[in-house]
């Protein structure tokens, strides 16, 4: 089998062309074909649209590293997660407590602190806010859904970012 | 079983492809297309800088394909 980077000059040109009507049948025809033999989760394709989307344009990506879940309140019945996200230009620690029905509150650390643009991005709409100098943030009242966090490069702030930092698609 | 001649040909040639292109090919055959119209405007890049292409595995496939004398779309 020849891998990826054993294709000569034409396949490279074919490569590097815009999608055409041709590809659009193609991946449909892909589409029943796996639709066939192996459905896939109902929400998969929704991270993974974020995903596309983000891929397309200049930046980093940052990864879930470690994800944990704490009881808090007094019954310990409604959990915390505590969910931590690395890049190679920042460590982002976040908490997210079940508040109301079906909404949440999420608490950020992002360090090193600065006080960075950080922006929530959700089927419902995108919202902004401004760490902290030590690079604490909060979102309240977050209707549950898949959230995506983005950190902005901010002007006159002591970590400059090169580019945007975002984080994959989570459920809260 | 696959329910026509046609898949039959396009999974014979999906699984010669590597593994890694045959999960890409399948999340991209599902994924909506992102918007670039409007994202090039949210960006403040003009339409045409952003867009999608084809990519070496959907490129890999249509060359297999091409050559396959079954293949016939």
């Amino acid at each position: 089998m020849t891998g990826p980077g054993d294709l000569d000059g034409e396949p490279d040109r074919l490569a590097a062309a815009l999608l055409d009507d041709e590809d659009d049948r193609l991946l449909a025809e892909i589409a029943r074909l796996y639709e066939r033999i192996d459905p896939m989760p109902a929400d998969l394709v929704d991270r993974i649209g974020f995903m596309l989307t983000l891929a397309d344009m200049e930046i980093e990506l940052a990864r879930l590293i470690v994800e944990s879940r704490v009881p808090v309140g007094a019954r310990g019945e409604e959990r915390a997660r505590t969910v931590t996200f690395s890049s190679d230009s920042l460590t982002v620690m976040v908490t997210i407590t079940p508040t109301a029905d079906s909404e949440c509150r999420i608490d950020g650390w992002i360090a090193p602190g600065a006080a960075i643009r950080v922006e929530l991005r959700s089927d419902r709409g995108n919202h902004d806010v401004i760490a902290d100098v030590d690079g604490r943030f909060d979102f309240s009242d977050v209707p549950s859904g898949l959230v995506q966090l983005v950190f902005h490069p901010t002007a006159d702030v002591e970590v400059q970012l090169r580019s945007p930092v975002v984080t994959p698609a989570v459920q809260v | 079983m696959l329910a026509s001649a046609t898949q039959q040909v396009l999974w014979r040639n999906v699984a010669k492809l590597p593994e890694r292109c045959q999960q890409l090919l399948r999340v991209v055959a599902f994924a909506e297309r992102p918007d670039y119209g409007a994202l090039s405007v949210a960006l403040g890049m003009p339409v045409g800088s952003i867009g999608p292409t084809r990519g070496r595995c959907l490129a890999k496939l249509r060359t297999m394909l091409s050559a396959d004398p079954e293949w016939s779309s």
